[in-house]
């Protein structure tokens, strides 16, 4: 089996979170628990489950990924682009494009 | 332009407070999250990749300088200072949060906006002519209707659940500019033989997996039957549209599966019950309405127009922007200006909250305080006079909003993509902004002309890559994005299917691939031919050599 994390929208403000070892949610996939058997997998989305039930993250699922230097890396586009954030800069830097005149 | 009233104004303090309420049932537990979601999704908060997702409508693409000001707060209270207009004329946040979700549509309900029908399978935001009311070539200004539309649409009863959502739009030019031919039903304002006006109604028209050119089935309606007909039209649809597969079920399949005569047999039969009873428009009633849209005062042009043609004549970059962006207005004296939401590199449709209030500052000054956003995710204001457009262009400029791209290939329509959207298959920003970079040199884009260049990051078309003169499709390809190009799609009263060229290109190779394309119209053209003339001259075949046969 590959390896796996979990991770689910986070309820109040929807941000991407993975489980920790702690069972807390962090915003940061570099923090988040890896399981290496299927058992583990299983028992982490139950933890996962019952802080949906708590309402603290909402749609919890596992994740494949590889591990770098015991940095978990997913292994889909979308979930590399849910873990890294957007690819592109946005926001302040907008207004900072180069001016075409 | 329009201006709520009192029923209006109750309904969406209404929502506001049942929303408030439901949120707040959802986070202390008395709802579900599969309870809750298609109650925030009636209000258009989705849960996108990295956060919640407000798209919030601006009917018929019209906003006022109090308004954009609004949005421009809401982006810096709420989001991360910006904010991104869509191909459904609105805006979407990309970072808000649930439990804010409530006080953000308390504060558009203080400028009567709201996030009402932005999602679901309801009928979404009308759209329409960005030139609306200012066209010089429109018979009348098409957002009247779109405002009793508006209102007939919104929370009708039996229209809340069709079975796939359900996009109008509505245009009065012989120039559509509102796409009528790829909605589920365009409305385009007509004159018949005896001189009146009147709608042409087209069904069936679509993008997504299944794109789709409309088909008109009633050359002339007469106006007061408009909310009748379209009533025929949507019960036919929602009795008969399918619900069994997500992917069959807008009216497109429907009037594709049936053929355009019996739908038109079923609408009719349908009609015969309605019409000249429940929702006939009284003439009262479209001529309270039509006030609203009345034009302005309008200045003769006075003595400095003479300026503004000394400037044409003198300030070469000054002219090049006017040849670009501005267009003939219907007033002798004013003009209409596009503002390129399309900066070399930038990300189509993103707006700084900073931008937003210049353009409201702008639109107060010079543009009688109205603003409009258009489908290709740019801004326009409508209403300013020759003699202010070229100390309007320097301000612009100042703000990093003059980029005199408009209709050329660097203009293009992107949809958010894997950057942020959970359905993406592939990214579409990245790829906008390379081939924005690479084709930088504007005046080499002057030279390729009017080229309309759409990327979508899956097949939902989000992005209306199968009606740009070149469409990029983003695909996932084990796990790697991989972009299928699709060539001679158009949008326009001309609308046409785009066909796929061949097979699709790696992320490294499309903007190569997008150039070999470009380079190849540069090689055929005649005259000054555009690059969808040329298409529909050669055909595909040199292109499909230039791309594939030379590896």
């Amino acid at each position: 089996m590959s390896h796996q994390v979990v991770t689910a929208s986070r309820l109040r403000d929807g941000r991407a979170v993975y489980l920790t070892a702690g069972k807390t949610w962090s915003e940061k996939i570099a923090g988040s628990l890896v399981a290496a058997t299927e058992d583990d997998s299983n028992a982490m989305l139950a933890d996962a489950q019952e802080a949906a039930d708590a309402r603290i993250v909402v749609d919890p699922y596992l994740v494949d990924v590889t591990l770098d230097d015991a940095l978990p890396t997913p292994v889909t586009m979308r979930e590399k682009m849910r873990a890294t954030g957007p690819s592109v800069t946005y926001s302040a830097t907008q207004s900072e494009y180069r001016q075409v005149a | 332009m329009y201006s709520y009233d009192q029923y209006d104004t109750q309904l969406v303090n209404e929502r506001v407070a049942q929303f408030r309420d439901q949120v707040q049932r959802r986070l202390d537990g008395r709802l579900s999250e599969e309870e809750f979601r298609p109650l925030r999704l009636l209000n258009g908060l989705y849960l996108q990749l990295h956060a919640y997702m407000l798209r919030v409508a601006v009917p018929y693409g019209t906003l006022s300088s109090a308004q954009l000001r609004m949005l421009a707060q809401i982006a810096r209270r709420y989001d991360r200072g910006y904010g991104h207009f869509t191909t459904r004329q609105n805006i979407q946040y990309n970072w808000t949060k649930l439990e804010d979700a409530p006080d953000i549509l308390a504060d558009l309900a203080s400028v009567e906006m709201h996030a009402i029908q932005t999602s679901g399978n309801t009928i979404r935001n009308t759209t329409s002519d960005p030139y609306a009311g200012v066209a010089a070539e429109e018979l009348e200004d098409p957002r009247v209707y779109c405002e009793i539309i508006r209102q007939w649409s919104t929370l009708h009863p039996e229209f809340t659940f069709l079975p796939r959502k359900f996009k109008i739009a509505v245009t009065a030019s012989p120039n559509d500019r509102a796409a009528v031919k790829v909605h589920d039903i365009g409305i385009a304002i007509r004159k018949n033989a005896e001189g009146e006006t009147g709608f042409e109604i087209l069904v069936g028209g679509g993008l997504g997996r299944t794109p789709m050119v409309g088909k008109t089935i009633r050359d002339f309606l007469p106006k007061e039957h408009l909310l009748s007909y379209l009533e025929a039209i949507l019960r036919v649809y929602n009795l008969n549209g399918r619900r069994d597969n997500k992917y069959k079920a807008r009216i497109k399949i429907l009037v594709h599966d049936l053929g355009t005569d019996a739908f038109r047999e079923q609408v009719d039969a349908e009609w015969e019950n309605l019409r000249g009873k429940g929702p006939e428009l009284p003439p009262a009633e479209m001529e309270r309405i039509r006030a609203f849209f009345a034009p302005p005062e309008y200045e003769k042009p006075g003595s400095n127009h003479q300026d503004y043609i000394e400037k044409l004549r003198t300030n070469a970059g000054f002219a090049e922007w006017v040849r670009a962006n501005v267009v003939e207005h219907k007033q002798n004296g004013y003009a209409i200006v596009n503002i390129s939401l399309k900066p070399e590199g930038g990300i189509p449709g993103d707006a700084t909250a900073v931008q937003m209030d210049s353009v409201a500052d702008l639109a107060e000054k010079y543009s009688m305080a109205e603003i409009r956003v258009t489908h290709q995710q740019n801004l326009v204001l409508p209403n300013v006079r020759q003699a202010d457009l070229f100390v309007m262009w320097e301000e612009l400029r100042s703000q990093g909003l003059a980029t005199n791209n408009i209709g050329l290939i660097s203009d293009i329509i992107a949809c958010p993509g894997l950057d942020y959207c959970g359905l993406a298959t592939a990214r579409s920003i990245p790829v906008a902004q390379r081939i924005s970079t690479r084709f930088a040199d504007l005046k080499r884009q002057h030279d390729l002309g009017e080229l309309q260049l759409k990327i979508s990051g899956c097949i939902n078309a989000c992005g209306h890559h199968h009606v740009g003169h070149i469409g990029i499709l983003g695909v996932d390809r084990n796990n790697e994005e991989y972009y299928q190009i699709t060539l001679g799609g158009r949008a326009d009263e001309n609308a046409a299917i785009g066909k796929i060229i061949g097979r699709a290109f790696s992320s490294d190779d499309v903007v190569d691939a997008v150039e070999t394309v470009v380079n190849t119209y540069v090689d055929q053209r005649q005259d000054d031919e555009r690059f969808i003339d040329t298409y529909e001259r050669i055909g595909p075949k040199p292109f499909k050599e230039a791309l594939y046969d030379a590896a």
